[in-house]
């Protein structure tokens, strides 16, 4: 079972994406399964996901970098047990740190292996600025582009190309070794590269 | 054995207590006069709005999401909005038929607005326009199954 994670902070884009990932994945023949853990009391992202036909497990009860990884272990386990899929994509909340999931996510050998693919982290480039500058919003989200194997500049059809290229020079200064893909999703520009991407492909 | 490293990656990090959230569900209905796909979208339109002008007049720095969803038979709908309350309200769904009775969840995220305070933006929003669209509630629950 192969893990992918699509990280970044709050609203970046994340369930858009796997909305449109799983799609992708599933016309390349791939049997695809969700994990989604959403802050706050009442999950939305999982019902989003159920209404656009996806199978979706919601991992409640915190923020799976910290609070309930546990619980992903075992949902992880149950998963290979029983839907066999080919990939596992993780939408951890947009507070969680990739590198701690991606510590965290284990499963028992004796359902299956798990293989690791990439963390992909979303950068919303409309909030470019606040997420280069603004004190601690700074620190969480550098601490997630650093984890990043993939940096998806998001929604580029909503930035000027001048915040394009602020957040991309921005971001490459955190992560110099980061791959970046420009990504909007509403108009699918970097959808079929991130898809690739989780498969192993074109690297 | 565990670093230091990994003690800092599985606390929380620093920047997680200016982050708050507070999401609720509630059902609510018109009876006798059903309301169409079309109001129910200028409905969800609003509580975003005005919940996000409430944040930001509280001192928010980032409206990191104010999500929320109604579901009504057929019919569903999905609100969002992002960053700053002159951002779009962004609604997506399916039109259902005319509906006396909904349901509606909303959750939202705020960097740098104290609990009590997104608390009272996202149900103040939603108690206005509520009254403006001549709603009824007809039961509230939260996480702590309080009313
Ligand atoms: N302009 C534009 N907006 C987008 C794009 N992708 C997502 N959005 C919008 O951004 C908002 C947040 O999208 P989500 O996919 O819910 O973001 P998320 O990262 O899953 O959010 P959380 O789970 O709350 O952290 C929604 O209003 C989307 O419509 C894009 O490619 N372009
Ligand atoms: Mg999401």
């Amino acid at each position: 079972m192969k893990l992918v994670q699509v990280a970044g902070y709050l609203g970046s884009g994340k369930t858009t994406l796997i909305l449109s990932l799983v799609k992708e994945l599933a016309t390349r023949g791939r049997k695809v399964a969700v994990l989604v853990n959403d802050v706050g009391e009442v999950p939305v992202d999982g019902q989003v996901m159920e209404k656009y036909g996806l199978t979706v497990k919601d991992i409640g009860g915190g923020c799976i970098c910290c609070q309930v990884a546990g619980n992903m272990r075992a949902t992880l386990n149950n998963l290979a047990r029983n839907q066999k899929p080919d990939i596992v994509i993780i939408e951890p909340t947009g507070m969680a740190v990739p590198s701690a999931i991606r510590d965290g996510a284990t499963i028992d050998p004796k359902f299956d292996s798990l293989n690791h693919g990439p963390t992909i982290v979303l950068f919303d480039t409309t909030r470019a600025e606040k997420f280069l500058t603004y004190e601690t919003l700074e620190r969480l989200v550098n601490t997630q582009l650093k984890d990043a194997d993939i940096v998806a500049l998001s929604k580029t059809d909503s930035a000027s190309p001048e915040k394009v290229e602020y957040a991309r020079s921005g971001v490459l200064k955190i992560n110099p070794k980061a791959r970046i893909v420009m990504l909007a999703t509403k108009t699918g520009e970097g959808v079929p590269e991130l898809a690739a991407a989780a498969l192993g492909e074109g690297v | 054995m565990m670093s230091g490293e990994d003690l800092f990656r599985i606390a929380p990090h620093p920047a997680h207590s200016q982050i708050n959230s507070y999401g609720f569900r509630v059902a609510l209905i018109r009876p006798g006069a059903p309301a169409h796909a079309q109001e129910l979208r200028a409905f969800a339109a609003r509580i975003l709005r005005d919940m996000a002008c409430d944040l930001e007049a509280r001192g928010a720095v980032d409206l990191a999401h104010l999500k929320l969803h109604l579901d009504y038979g057929e019919g569903f709908l999905f609100g969002s909005l992002v960053g700053s309350a002159r951002s779009e309200v962004e609604l997506k769904g399916k039109d259902g038929a005319d509906a006396e009775a909904f349901g509606l969840t909303v959750n939202a995220v705020v960097f740098g607005v104290e609990k009590a305070g997104v608390r009272e933006a996202a149900e103040g929003a939603v108690e206005r326009a509520v009254r403006a669209y001549n709603f009824r509630r007809d039961d509230m629950v939260n996480s702590s199954g309080e009313r």
